[in-house]
């Protein structure tokens, strides 16, 4: 999708607090795919494990953001643990996933690109 | 959901990523990039390089045990004092393989299998689609009809050849948000193998499936397959839209530069894609 529309539409990643960190709220990791971490308690450790985050998953040229150790705009957007939004041109929001992991859905997302542009 | 739709797989951005990778271990990754180091308040972390550790407690034992007698003391852990206490299950003072039950119904992972399990009971026995709710009449007849030599067990052949004979296989598009990020690229039989095999002997008795219905349905003969985290469905949460989004100005991960919401106002539209590597 970030290659079909990378030109005319911002694609940002916004990393937030870890979902599954070890000694998080919901420990998962080392089996079923999840990686093992502990939770970044800085903001620097945190930016680093985006890093990481962003180069295991190939993501690199994607620009990417890291939110406030006080998850300030994950809350503002109740984004918590995963989220898709669209913000039209006009810095309204034109589309707004339902809360993940359930409600991630790229191609509902695709869709509301497709209609955004063709306003 | 393949990663090349988005660029990013559903739901905690790695899981499925990871999941899709074959034979790739945890903690692991194809590309050859070196772990940064971040400075924390106490330790450095080394992130995203689990090493060989294969468990959350294997991690942490080589991680911290200095003294090499398999627990970790207070003074051996170098991270916050609370995370310490969070990860003290049994309160004894110190961190040990209790503290960290991989299997059983009450460990977490117990608990998130468990949810897999029933979402494939409820998509491959005939749950109700709009209360998601299996009754046990439906479910005892399913299994009936399952069991092709009635020996009242199910194998794995059984169990495809009946789905291929009565259910669509779930595919991308078809499947709500819920299927996908809950199944991801697994096959259904080995998540139910996983649930409800308690002899682990890789059939399903049709006891065995009963007894883990039995397990799930509070005794009223109906099982309800509400995952137990599962989020509110209307997305009444966040920005509504039309609503203004809310400004932010954040940090880019390496620290070098800041990006503002707003200093794409009036060009392009953004996409955010909110998530974390677990």
């Amino acid at each position: 999708m970030w290659a079909s529309y990378g030109e005319q539409v911002e694609f940002l990643v916004v990393y937030l607090r870890e979902a599954h960190a070890l000694d998080g709220d919901s420990p998962l990791g080392g089996a079923d795919g999840m990686p093992i971490v502990e939770d970044p308690l800085t903001l620097g450790e945190r930016q680093a494990m985006a890093q990481v985050c962003m180069s295991k998953l190939a993501l690199e040229p994607m620009p990417a953001v890291v939110d406030e150790l006080d998850d300030r705009v994950g809350t503002a957007y109740a984004a918590h643990p995963d989220r898709l939004y669209l913000i039209g041109r006009d810095g309204r929001v034109a589309y707004r996933g339902r809360p993940g992991p359930f409600g991630f859905l790229p191609d509902e997302l695709e869709e509301a690109i497709q209609r955004e542009l063709a306003r | 959901m393949r990663l090349t739709t988005l660029g990013i797989p559903l739901g905690g951005l790695a899981c499925l990523a990871a999941c899709q990778s074959a034979g790739e271990a945890p903690g692991e990754s194809a590309r050859d990039a070196a772990a940064p180091v971040a400075e924390s308040t106490s330790a450095p972390m080394h992130l995203g390089d689990a090493g060989t550790a294969r468990t959350n407690w294997e991690y942490l034992l080589g991680k911290y045990d200095a003294n090499g007698d398999g627990r970790v003391e207070p003074a051996e852990y170098l991270r916050d004092g609370e995370r310490f206490a969070r990860l003290d299950l049994d309160e004894d003072g110190v961190l040990s393989a209790a503290d960290f039950p991989e299997v059983g119904a009450d460990s977490f992972r117990g608990r998130y299998r468990r949810q897999r399990g029933l979402r494939v009971l409820g998509q491959y026995f005939q749950a109700d689609e709009e209360t998601g709710e299996l009754v046990l009449d439906e479910l005892e007849w399913m299994l009936t009809t399952y069991d092709a030599n009635l020996d009242e067990v199910l194998t794995a052949e059984e169990f495809a050849d009946a789905s291929d004979e009565y259910f669509t296989p779930i595919e991308d598009g078809d499947a709500s948000g819920t299927e996908r990020s809950m199944m991801g690229d697994l096959e259904p039989w080995p998540v139910l193998l996983e649930a409800a095999d308690a002899d682990g002997d890789g059939r399903l008795a049709a006891s065995e499936v009963l007894a883990f219905f039995h397990a799930n349905d509070d005794g009223d003969r109906v099982l309800s397959l509400r995952l137990d985290a599962e989020p509110a469905a209307e997305d009444a949460s966040g920005i509504a839209p039309g609503q203004p989004a809310a400004d932010f100005t954040l940090p880019s991960p390496s620290g070098d530069s800041r990006v503002s919401l707003a200093s794409f106002r009036g060009s392009k539209p953004v996409a955010l894609v909110f998530g974390s590597y677990t």
